[in-house]
This record gives structure tokens, sequence and C-alpha cells, in this order.
């Protein structure tokens, strides 16, 4: 097991390396210039001179194989560079961004979670009824609404009727609680919607696949109550393929809230993606993609050993 | 290869192999142990662990060599096995004779199925579609008596199994009495239900899908004794998980694997042992060795008799195979299209089969054994089975049947009593 893992991480380098050489070549084929777009941009009449200087400053004159060289060694040294933009190191940028980003995707998936395996399992268990009717609806409106417009109506609904906005300045949860779930509870709640409605399906059609399974009938046959059968042998087994779904949403979520943190006014990394994909910002977009790359591997690496908890026939060698 | 096999696996597993053509007298041969790990394959004769006339020779690896015009044999005694008699290499020796108890026919049957009808709606409801009705079991009637061995045969959608799952409640009865030790469980709610459950129990077919996967074979077996309290702590119900593992010859160390770490025979015995251990009185055994081979299948037969033996068991035995049901039963019912054709005590049947549906049944099962083969008239039924979702009018076998006529198409035919202990379905059978 633990030379499994060992190796499982050790794969995820060549996963990384491709995505680094990815990113990096198409950046450079992607037209936009940010010496011109940060120096000319606003329409200022710059000298080819000037716009010179920059580009020898930011490295940008050098050929792509030793800028690229240089990149790599400052990813092995976690060296990031300094944004093209702003100056400011690349790491800092993301990480006062990263947090909010965490918080809102944890919170979404203990909201879908909580949602989604109780509402996924229920509709199971009283498929064709009116209650199972019932969850279905909510979880293809969870699907069709956009997250980012159900957290419009969320806050027009609350200004409506509770002359209330949610504050704007971003306050760590260890700071003061409140005032941090007051901002986050709304888009942690709209995205977590549409989150859990991909999870309640699963867990749904999960479920009612094992309940056909043999070893229900077993379990119902030497007369284990139906609330164990339900939650020892249907649940348990039911589970692995929503840990799946429930892990890529988690991933997804770090960078790719850009609508919803707009609605919310939020400081994240979705914000800040967009911002440096605008500004052709080199350093940051290729430290942001490294960033989402590197969770979906942790990610996809946590389920895999989740299952072999979950299921003993899975034992990786 | 049949008439002469010339390599003692090939003897055993002809000899493990129960017969259509033979009564039961005794036990069944089985080969003993496990088929050899893969992993680690034994030098020399791969068959040498498990064979009855090892010499030490069987140590180095036998060339597949002719021995007879056409006949090749991995073995090095497949000249002596030419020669003659196996019996002399301890290959023929004849199984302790299985005991078995005197049944007395005790007055009050254990389990009475009266009447019993399970259709299942199918196809979608709402204008423009037809409601369409499986007639899964259709009017059946039998009784089973406490210690017997009732074997239940018939073609795959005979409803065999579905009687089987309206027993165990596991589906519910449309119509008809189902009792249990005097009171029908047909209508009891899950709370009287759950009180029987106990005494119930089942083997299922499958041993590799009837076993949760994420439990240990210990918490598989002991998780009844939990749920009903039989045991007063936890930790006896481990114990007598593991004493229960050692009955149905499995190792007590085995409580901590799951099942897909055993093999296929190995984990049938775990869902004998499982039935076992709420200490049941009836067991509904749904083809409990049709998924195995054949050298496991008589070992898997040999345990259920010698636990029958020792407990007092009543058995519900389905199964499609006839041999097998021969060796095990007391009584045997068939089935066809939701009913009973015939019923009648075990030798009776197979020796004098009145129904042409039961002939035609026994006719088509081969025999393995040339010389026998070769002197059977096979009559092969014509036609295919009907739809039970539209079975035919009158007898349901009348579309197959060598012998019917415009009668057989009216009227529904009854069980009707054709000898001692002696019944069938049939308008043209006669004492």
């Amino acid at each position: 097991m633990l030379q499994y893992t060992v190796r499982r991480i050790l794969l995820a380098i060549p996963t990384l390396l491709g995505v680094a050489v990815l990113i990096f070549f198409m950046l450079r084929v992607v037209p936009g210039d940010i010496v011109e777009l940060k120096l000319r941009g606003d329409g200022a009449a710059v000298s080819a001179e000037t716009l010179q200087v920059e580009r020898v400053r930011l490295g940008l004159d050098k050929p792509l194989s030793s800028q690229f060289a240089d990149w790599m060694i400052g990813l092995v040294t976690l060296d990031f560079g300094k944004s093209m933009w702003t100056g400011n190191p690349v790491a800092h940028e993301i990480a006062i961004r990263l947090e909010l980003s965490f918080e809102v995707a944890i919170l979404a998936t203990v909201i879908a979670v909580l949602l989604a395996l109780p509402l996924g399992t229920i509709a199971a268990l009283y498929k064709d009824t009116w209650i199972d009717y019932v969850v279905r609806v909510l979880a293809i409106a969870g699907l069709a609404v956009p997250s980012f417009w159900l957290g419009m109506l969320f806050i027009l609904a609350l200004l409506v009727y509770f002359a209330w906005l949610p504050p704007i300045t971003f306050t760590p949860i260890y700071q003061d609680p409140w005032a941090n779930l007051a901002q986050m509870i709304l888009p942690a709640l709209s995205v977590g919607y549409r989150y859990s409605a991909v999870a309640t399906r699963m867990t749904r059609s999960s479920v009612l696949e094992v309940l056909k399974e043999d070893y229900i009938r077993t379990a119902r046959a030497k007369g284990v109550f139906e609330r164990l059968v339900v939650a020892r042998h249907a649940i348990r087994n039911a589970l692995l393929p929503v840990i799946t779904v429930i892990g890529l949403e988690f991933a997804f979520l770090i960078g790719g809230l850009v609508v919803t943190e707009q609605v919310f006014n939020l400081n994240g990394i979705g914000k800040l993606f967009v911002q440096s994909v605008t500004r052709s910002d080199y350093t940051m977009i290729q430290a942001l993609v490294m960033l989402v790359a590197f969770i979906f591997v942790v990610v996809n690496v946590a389920i895999d050993l989740l299952y072999a908890r979950l299921d003993p026939r899975i034992r990786y060698q | 290869m049949f008439a002469r096999p010339l390599h003692p696996y090939t003897i055993g597993l002809l000899r493990s192999v129960p017969r259509l053509d033979r009564p039961r007298d005794s036990r069944l041969a089985t080969i003993e142990g496990l088929p050899p790990n893969l992993l680690d394959p034994p030098s020399g004769c791969r068959f040498a662990a498990r064979c009855a006339a090892k010499i030490a020779l069987c140590d180095s690896d036998p060339g597949l060599i002719e021995i007879a015009p056409g006949q090749r044999s991995a073995c090095h005694r497949a000249a002596e096995l030419a020669q003659g008699d196996a019996a002399r290499l301890g290959l023929g020796t004849v199984p302790p004779a299985v005991a078995v108890a005197a049944k007395g026919q005790a007055a009050r049957p254990l389990l009475e199925v009266v009447h019993l009808k399970k259709f299942f709606h199918v196809g979608r409801k709402g204008p423009g579609h037809e409601a369409l009705t499986v007639r899964a079991v259709n009017d059946v009637s039998f009784e089973v008596y406490p210690g017997e061995t009732v074997g239940l045969v018939g073609e795959s959608g005979c409803g065999k199994t579905t009687i089987g799952r309206n027993i165990l409640k596991l589906d519910d009865p449309t119509d008809g009495e189902i009792r249990f030790d005097g009171r029908d469980l047909a209508h009891a709610s899950r709370r009287q239900m759950q009180a029987v459950r106990r005494r119930i129990q089942v083997i299922f077919q499958d041993p590799y899908s009837s076993l949760n996967p994420r439990m240990t074979v210990g918490q598989i077996i002991a998780e009844p004794l939990n749920v009903y309290r039989l045991e007063p702590t936890r930790k006896a119900s481990n114990e007598r998980a593991a004493d229960l593992l050692g009955q149905v010859g499995l190792y007590p160390y085995m409580a901590e694997r799951y099942p897909h770490e055993l093999s296929g025979g190995q984990r049938q015995r775990v869902g004998i042992a499982r039935a076992l251990a709420m200490k049941p009185d009836v067991i509904v055994c749904d083809e409990p060795v049709s998924a195995l081979d054949v050298s496991i299948q008589g070992q898997i037969i040999n345990l259920l008799e010698d636990l029958q033996g020792r407990y007092g068991l009543t058995y519900l035995f389905i199964a499609h195979d006839l041999a097998v049901v021969r060796h095990i039963s007391d009584r045997v019912i068939v089935m066809y299209l939701g009913r009973i054709m015939e019923i009648a005590s075990r030798d009776t049947l197979y020796d004098n089969p009145q129904h042409p549906y039961t002939k035609a049944l026994l006719d088509a099962a081969p025999i393995p054994d040339p010389e026998v083969e070769r002197t059977r008239v096979t009559r092969v039924l014509r036609g295919e089975l009907p739809s039970p979702l539209n079975p035919p009018s009158g007898c349901v076998f009348h579309t197959r049947c060598p012998i019917a006529d415009e009668a057989c198409r009216q009227v529904i035919p009854e069980l009707r009593r054709v000898g001692s202990d002696h019944h069938a379905a049939c308008i043209k059978v006669g004492l």
C-alpha cells in the first residue's frame, strides 16, 4: 500500500511535467503581448525602446528554450517568479486568494454531501414514488440553473426582503467566524446546490444499482432489518462512484468559480485566473494552471487511496 | 475418455458427477483438496497432491504419452490404468455409505404451499400500453415434511426460484398461502416475519455475488447473530462464526478473509455456514451447486447431507440438474411454466416417470457413460418453451407434448394420484 502510494505520487511528476510543457508553449502561441498591453494598453505613446527594455527586464527577449528552462528551475525550487503585471511574487498573489477559494470549495462540498447522500439514498429507496420525483426535480433543477444566477437571486432576495448585503471584504474564519460565514455561505450554497445535484443523481443511481445486487438479497434473507440492509450493505457499496464525483468536482471548484466569484465580489483564484489571462500575465497563468493540475492530481490519488480503504477487493500492488 | 479414462483426475471427475441412472446408495465420490495455487504450481505431476494413486515417481513431471491408440495421458501409472482396474491403485474405493437417518414421515408438514400464485406485471402502465402479466407461479401446492429433502426441478423460467423467494418472503405472493409450522407467511407482517426468518434460511446459487464484498467472512456469518441477539456478546458471536466455519470444512482463521479471497467452493461453504448460524429448521437451497465445478459440487452436496444428518434439517432443494436432485432428494417436484407437472418419491419418479414432460426431461439429460448412452432412446422435446406472458390454454405442456390431443387444449389438468406417493398433472396418464 505504501509502495503504491509512493508510486502514484511519483507518477504525478510526468503528468505535471506534461501540463507544464503544454501551458508554457500554448501561452506563447496565443496572441497578446503583456508588454504592449501593460505599457500601451491605455493608448499611451510608448517608444519601442521602452517596450524592449521592459521585455528584457521580464526576460521575454531570451529564446523560448531558456525561458522554459528558467521557469522549470524555478518550479523545482518552488520559486514561481513574479507576476509580469504587478511585479509581486506569484506565490504571494495566489496565497492570499487560495484560502478563500479553498473555503468556498470545502463549504460547498460539505453542503453537497449533506444534501446528496440522504436525498439520493431516499430517492433510490422510494423509487418512482412522489418522494423520488421531488428529489429528481430538485436535482435536475440544480443542474439546469447556473450557480451564479442562483447567487444573484440569493443576493437580491436578501436585499429586498431584509435590506441586507453580505460583507464585501474577506475576513478569515479564524478571525471572525460569523463575518466570514456571512460572506461565504451564500456562494457556498449556490455552488453547493449545483454540486449536490450531480452527487444526488450519482448516489441515487448507484444505490439503485447496489440494491439489485445478490448480496442485498442475501442480507434480507438472512433476516437483517431493512434499515441495516440499507445502511450497512447498500450505502457502503454505493459510495465509490459518489466519491469520485465529489472529488473531481471539488478540484474543479478551486479554479473554476469565475462567474460566481464575480457575482459575490470574492477575490478568489477564479477571478485571478481571468484577470491574468486578459493581461497575458504568463508567469501568473502558468503558476495557476500548475496549481489546479496539482490539486487534480492530489485529489485523484486521494480518491484512489480512499477506494482501497472502502473496498477490500481493491488492493493495489 | 468416458468409457476408459486413463488419468486419475479424469476418473475422479467422472466419479464425482451424480448419476441420473443410479439411485443414491452412497456419498458422492469427491476429489479431495483444492485445485493447486497457480502462483506456485507443484513440481512434478500437477495432480499428485490430490491423487490417491500417488507414488514416489510422481514427483517428476509426467509427459503426455500415448497409452492406447488415440488416447494420451499424463500419468506415470497410465499403463497400469490401461491394464484394468483402477481400484487396485486406490482410485476405485467406494465412499462410505451415507448415513441416511430413517425419515419416518411426520404427520404434520413443516412447510405447506397452498394454491400459491405469483404474477409479475410487466410493461408500462398507462394508455396505449398493454398491461402484461407473467404468471411465474400459477396455482402450486405441495408440502414439505420435517427432516426430508424435497427437490424442485424444472427448466429455467418455470417458477422454481420464484417459489423459493416467496417462501422467504423476498417477494410477496399474489395469492395463496404459505404455511410454516401452521402459521401463514404469505400474509404475515414484517414484524411477524422477523420471528420466522431465523427458522427459514437460504443458500443462494451464485457464491460470487451473494456475499457482500465489503464484509469479512466472519462479519457476514455473525451479522444475523448480532441483529437477533442470538449470542450474548459480540465475542460470543465471533466464536460461533469461527465454530461454524469449522463445521462447514473451512478454517476458523478464514473469518478474517474477504469473500473475494476464497474460491467458489469455499464461498459456498461460507453461504452454508451463514445459513446454519441461525439454527434454522428449513433451508431453501436455490441451485446451491450449479455454479461450482463438479469436483467441488460433490463436496458441497456431501456437506449438505452431513449437516442434514447432524441437525435434522429440512431442505427445499431447487435445481435444474436432474442427477443432483436424484442424488439428494427424498421427494421430487417437477415444474413447467409455473405449474407442477409431477410429484413423486425420488426413485419412483426416476424409475417410473408418468408425466410426458418428466419423461422428456429424463430422456434429454445426458449420462456420462457412453455405453449406457448408446442404449438410450433420446426423445428431444419439439418446439420452444412458450412465453410465460401468454401460456398455452389447457395443459401448459400441450404445445410440446408428444401425446397431447384436443382435450389437452381445453382442460387444465389437476394433480391426480397415479401411484403410492405419486401424483401427475396429466389427463392422459391413468393408474
